[in-house]
């Protein structure tokens, strides 16, 4: 933006984007289950207080890309900083995380608007799925709401969190989640394992601070995490809790000033996005970045079923691209979408 | 009947006495405008100095047939009967003789106006909306974050906020932390008469590409002002007038409150605004005194305290962050006096406390800036053709700040102005400043002005100059983001601009401009988070046109302004942010003795909120529509004021910032006892 913002407005636009940034840069969302035919769906953020987030459909078969879908459909911007997307029984739920509220999507035909779940000040983060129940990360309200998705306008059950949680994942009985930043707004170091059946905090695991995506593979839970000192160098980490024996590792990568974000499993490997690539995650929990797997600057999200892995990336304005590699890493396709490509939902049922 | 009440209005209308506010020019005969003469009103020596243009403003009622006395060592003095409301331009033969009393004749001509007067007098405003002064300025636009308690920052001709300069007194009000100012922190009774300076080079140290709102706090009545409006509004102002031939003085205390709640629709939607309260508490003092007819002193004194709710955006609404801030201005200037010569001593201080907090993010952040700023300027006259101006500043900015640190900058400024006047029709006037600063690179800006006096009452001032801007301490120090190795931007200007003068009471003003601007600073989105870049190149071209009518046959004043740009992002190849290509404004009054009916209507066109792909976010166009009606009834032998306001009367929904809508409908009752 041109410095329009006065004293008071940068300093609120500034320390807030630091903790936005910290939690959401990299979300990739990777839904097992069918999307629709031929189609996978970005989430772009948008610029933060510019309530320019943007959901767009793409399909690879015919490069075809569609969109910004809710401002075609509404006449309305999608709102603040668009932060995930959730797949569900024919509904997408897309979190808009400075506009306090999940939009749903009825895509079982034509894909069409069906409603809004306000979160007033909650700050919402990421939504999965157990059940017919929704659990959404809320910020502000250092909290997990838990929806019935039959009645989202019912009242929400609150899980709270000793601190700001962030990504989810449901494995078996068990809710994990990332505390990416503490209650007082310093990075958290924690992943808390949580029972679904009475909501009770059973574990906590320490990880290196800040930490954000997880991903489950080969039996261990993968945690990466990104943090910041006093003066805003930024510091990454990876961690790997066993399920079975509840042993963490930790790898504490020191500095870095490259993107350093989500993880993604691709043909069966396990990877994590940087700003120049998508490098793999070694045995000992370092980077394979001397020989990665795509070389490609300005990386932000991915996705990847099947031969074919989305890349997204950003100069952090609108229009971004999000490219198609083949499994070889060669470019096969380029889309053109709005701007910061944060979150990608696909399936490796969808396109064939 | 139609006919007899025809009859009957034409003699009301004929009948009324007329008075005015008086504004003029000082000038020489067949020579260049008279700075530091004393204008004074025999009847209440209310009195005034020229500015450096030679204009003067009696903010005084008067009534045709009273006498203005002229005074400036070196000039004959003169006595000037006042024939007509309107513009006067009054000359002084350069001869050093003792007081004696002429009559002379207003008469227009060889004056170039260096400056554009604006004025809430014309619509009889009560002053509690900065708003009704500055959309009369063609071409400037306003952006608030919302209500009372929103952040309201003015830019000129589609430029940054930053390339605007907000003068009071003589003492620059920008904040060096962000190159900007929250004019909401100045009471809005202060912007009673704004000018409008599109150049002046000795100003011109860092920072002017677009232009100069000078606002004039002279108030010169005693009065006690108390309103009650919408949305909470309470405000209670009290001014205090003193003066003889020789001194006057103003002290001005004032409160303001405001609930500030409203509602809105949005997205389909309505919301309540909330948590956004506005609390002002605010004094200044100033006064002026002529020593001898070669000293002048003038000090003058401003603070504010603020508190106030940031509501934040509509659809991210805050109910607890809360914002204070506390400005206080001071400023002394000695004037000394010769036959030829002038020379100005000015030294002030400019100092804010600004404290946020948001308990929802943690937030709690405090910025305390210092400025002190001391100028030397030197003014002789080697003939009638011929004058120059040297100045000479330092200033120091400190900054204490949660977020930026303490940085400290010393700047140090020089330069000299030339006046040449070829004929009596055609004048030169080259400047150049050259400035040298602790933090960022020496930096020159330099101008030329060819000045014609046409036929009659038509001037034309041709210039072409060249300006800069430092980075703010803000875009060197914040944490994070804050970049040391910043550049300078740099502008070019090319400006024509003309105005007229009927006899009959119409006034035209234009204003051309063109400005291209390199390296401008924009704060853009990284990988984690903003930054200032050195990335933008722009070009503006903008036309400002000003008509104003008023006759003293007519109980009627019209003023008409308008502005059409054309701005360009060279990077982006798109049109700039918050630049509508068409804004304009219209201010009708009708007066009659006892009361009088205003109205000001203003457009604002579609404005680009942020680029986006495939389309940008566009802030829709908006015409909003300010009635005023003003009754004066005398009350124990002194006039009563009875205003009542209704700003945005038919209920807009509008937004000057994106996600900041504004309040609908605001009634506000007013009475001013003068006494």
């Amino acid at each position: 933006m041109s410095k329009k913002f006065t004293l008071i407005s940068i300093t609120i636009l500034l320390l807030q984007l630091q903790f936005m940034i910290s939690g959401c840069t990299f979300f990739l969302e990777s839904d097992e289950s069918l999307v629709r035919n031929n189609q996978i769906f970005v989430l772009c953020e948008g610029n933060f207080g510019y309530s320019n987030a943007s959901l767009w459909s793409i399909d690879p078969n015919d490069e075809h890309v569609s969109g910004p879908i809710y401002r075609e459909l509404t006449d309305n911007l999608l709102g603040d900083v668009g932060q995930s997307i959730t797949y569900h029984d024919n509904k997408l739920y897309v979190v808009v995380n400075n506009s306090h509220v999940i939009r749903v999507f009825n895509i079982s035909g034509d894909i069409s608007f069906d409603t809004n779940i306000e979160l007033p000040n909650a700050s919402p983060r990421f939504l999965t799925i157990n059940e017919n129940y929704g659990y959404v990360s809320c910020w502000n309200l250092n909290a997990i709401l838990k929806f019935d998705l039959n009645n989202i306008s019912g009242t929400p059950d609150t899980i709270p969190i000793p601190g700001k949680p962030e990504e989810m994942l449901i494995d078996g009985n068990n809710l994990y989640v990332s505390l990416v930043l503490k209650q007082d707004w310093t990075s958290g170091d924690q992943v808390l394992k949580i029972s679904l059946d009475d909501h009770n905090i059973e574990r906590s695991f320490p990880v290196v601070p800040g930490p954000g995506s997880l991903v489950v593979h080969k039996g261990n839970l993968y945690v990466s995490s990104t943090y910041y000192d006093e003066t805003w160098n930024k510091y990454a980490g990876l961690s790997r809790i066993h399920l079975n024996s509840n042993i963490v590792d930790s790898k504490d990568l020191g500095p870095t000033t490259e993107l350093v974000g989500d993880l993604i499993i691709f043909q069966d490997h396990l990877y994590r996005i940087n700003g120049t690539g998508i490098a793999e995650v070694q045995q000992d929990l370092s980077l394979q970045t001397s020989n990665q797997f795509i070389d490609k600057s300005n990386g932000y999200s991915a996705v990847g079923f099947d031969d074919m892995l989305f890349f997204g990336t950003t100069d952090f304005a609108a229009p971004d691209t999000v490219y198609l590699y083949n499994d070889r890493g060669d470019i096969s396709a380029e889309f053109q979408i709005g701007g910061l490509p944060g979150s990608m939902l696909a399936s490796s049922e969808s396109v064939d | 009947m139609y006919k007899s009440l025809f009859h009957l209005t034409l003699l009301i209308t004929f009948s009324a006495p007329i008075s005015a506010q008086i504004q003029g020019f000082v000038l020489q005969i067949d020579g260049p405008p008279i700075e530091y003469a004393s204008i004074q009103h025999s009847n209440s020596e209310s009195w005034t100095l020229s500015s450096s243009t030679g204009y003067f403003y009696l903010p005084i009622s008067l009534v045709i047939g009273d006498s203005l006395v002229v005074n400036r060592i070196g000039y004959k003095s003169t006595i000037h009967r006042i024939s007509h409301p309107g513009t006067l331009f009054l000359k002084l033969s350069p001869e050093p003789i003792k007081m004696s009393a002429i009559t002379v004749k207003a008469k227009r001509s060889n004056v170039f106006l260096h400056e554009k007067d604006y004025s809430s007098k014309m619509l009889k405003a009560d002053g509690f909306n900065s708003q009704t002064t500055l959309n009369a300025v063609p071409g400037l636009i306003i952006r608030n974050t919302g209500g009372m308690a929103g952040n309201r920052s003015v830019s000129l001709f589609g430029g940054s906020t930053a390339h605007t300069k907000i003068i009071y007194d003589d003492i620059e009000l920008t904040n060096p932390q962000n190159g900007e100012l929250d004019i909401s922190m100045i009471p809005s009774v202060f912007f009673d008469r704004i000018r409008i300076h599109h150049r002046d080079p000795f100003i011109n140290r860092s920072g002017i590409m677009n232009g100069i709102v000078r606002i004039d706090p002279w108030q010169e009545k005693s009065n006690i002002t108390v309103s009650r409006g919408s949305f909470g509004f309470q405000a209670l102002h009290l001014n205090r007038h003193l003066g003889q031939h020789i001194w006057s003085a103003d002290f001005n205390f004032g409160l303001v409150n405001d609930s500030g709640d409203y509602s809105v629709r949005w997205d389909g939607k309505t919301a309540r605004r909330k948590n956004n309260w506005f609390r002002q508490r605010y004094w200044s003092g100033r006064t002026q005194k002529i020593f001898t007819d070669r000293l002048i002193l003038s000090l003058s004194l401003m603070n504010s305290i603020q508190t106030r709710g940031v509501a934040g955006q509509i659809w991210s609404p805050s109910n607890k962050a809360k914002r204070s801030d506390h400005f206080l201005i001071t400023g002394i200037s000695i004037v000394y006096l010769t036959r030829k010569s002038s020379f100005k001593l000015i030294g002030s201080s400019r100092i804010t406390e600004e404290s946020y907090s948001n308990p929802d993010y943690a937030i709690n952040s405090s910025h305390d800036v210092k400025v002190y700023d001391f100028s030397f300027h030197v003014k002789h006259s080697y003939s009638q053709r011929f004058d120059s101006q040297g100045l000479f500043a330092f200033k120091q900015e400190n900054l204490f700040s949660t977020d930026a640190g303490n940085p400290t900058d010393k700047i140090i400024n020089f330069g000299v102005n030339i006046n040449y006047h070829v004929t009596p029709w055609l004048s030169i006037n080259p400047a150049i400043m050259n400035q040298r600063t602790r933090l960022s690179d020496h930096q020159s800006s330099g101008q030329i002005n060819l000045k014609f006096s046409g036929y009659n009452t038509f001037e034309l001032i041709m210039s072409s100059g060249y300006g800069f801007r430092n980075p703010t301490l803000n875009d060197k120090y914040w944490n994070p983001g804050g970049n040391e190795d910043l550049e300078t931007e740099k502008a070019e200007k090319l400006s024509l601009e003309a105005s007229w003068s009927s006899q009959f009471g119409l006034d035209l003003f234009m204003t051309m401009n063109q400005v291209k601007a390199r390296n401008l600073i924009q704060w853009i989105p990284g990988s984690e988070f903003w930054h200032p870049v050195n990335i933008a190149r722009t070009r503006t071209n903008s036309l400002g046109l000003t008509a104003h009518f008023s006759n003293k046959l007519l109980p009627v004043q019209i003023q008409a302004s308008m502005a059409i740009l054309d701005t360009r992002d060279i990077q982006k190849k798109q049109s700039l942010r918050y630049a509508p290509k068409i804004s304009g404004n219209i201010d009708l009054s009708f007066q009659q003795q006892m009361y009088s009916i205003a109205i000001q209507i203003h457009h604002t066109g579609d404005q680009i909120a942020t680029y986006d792909w495939p389309d940008n976010v566009i802030l829709e166009k908006a015409t909003i529509t300010t009635l005023i009606l003003s009754y004066y009834p005398s009350f124990l032998n002194k006039q009563l004021n009875v205003v009542l306001t209704a700003e945005n009367l038919f209920d807009r929904q509008y937004q000057s910032v994106y996600g900041y809508p504004e309040p609908g409908r605001r009634i506000r009752i007013t009475m001013t006892y003068n006494f």
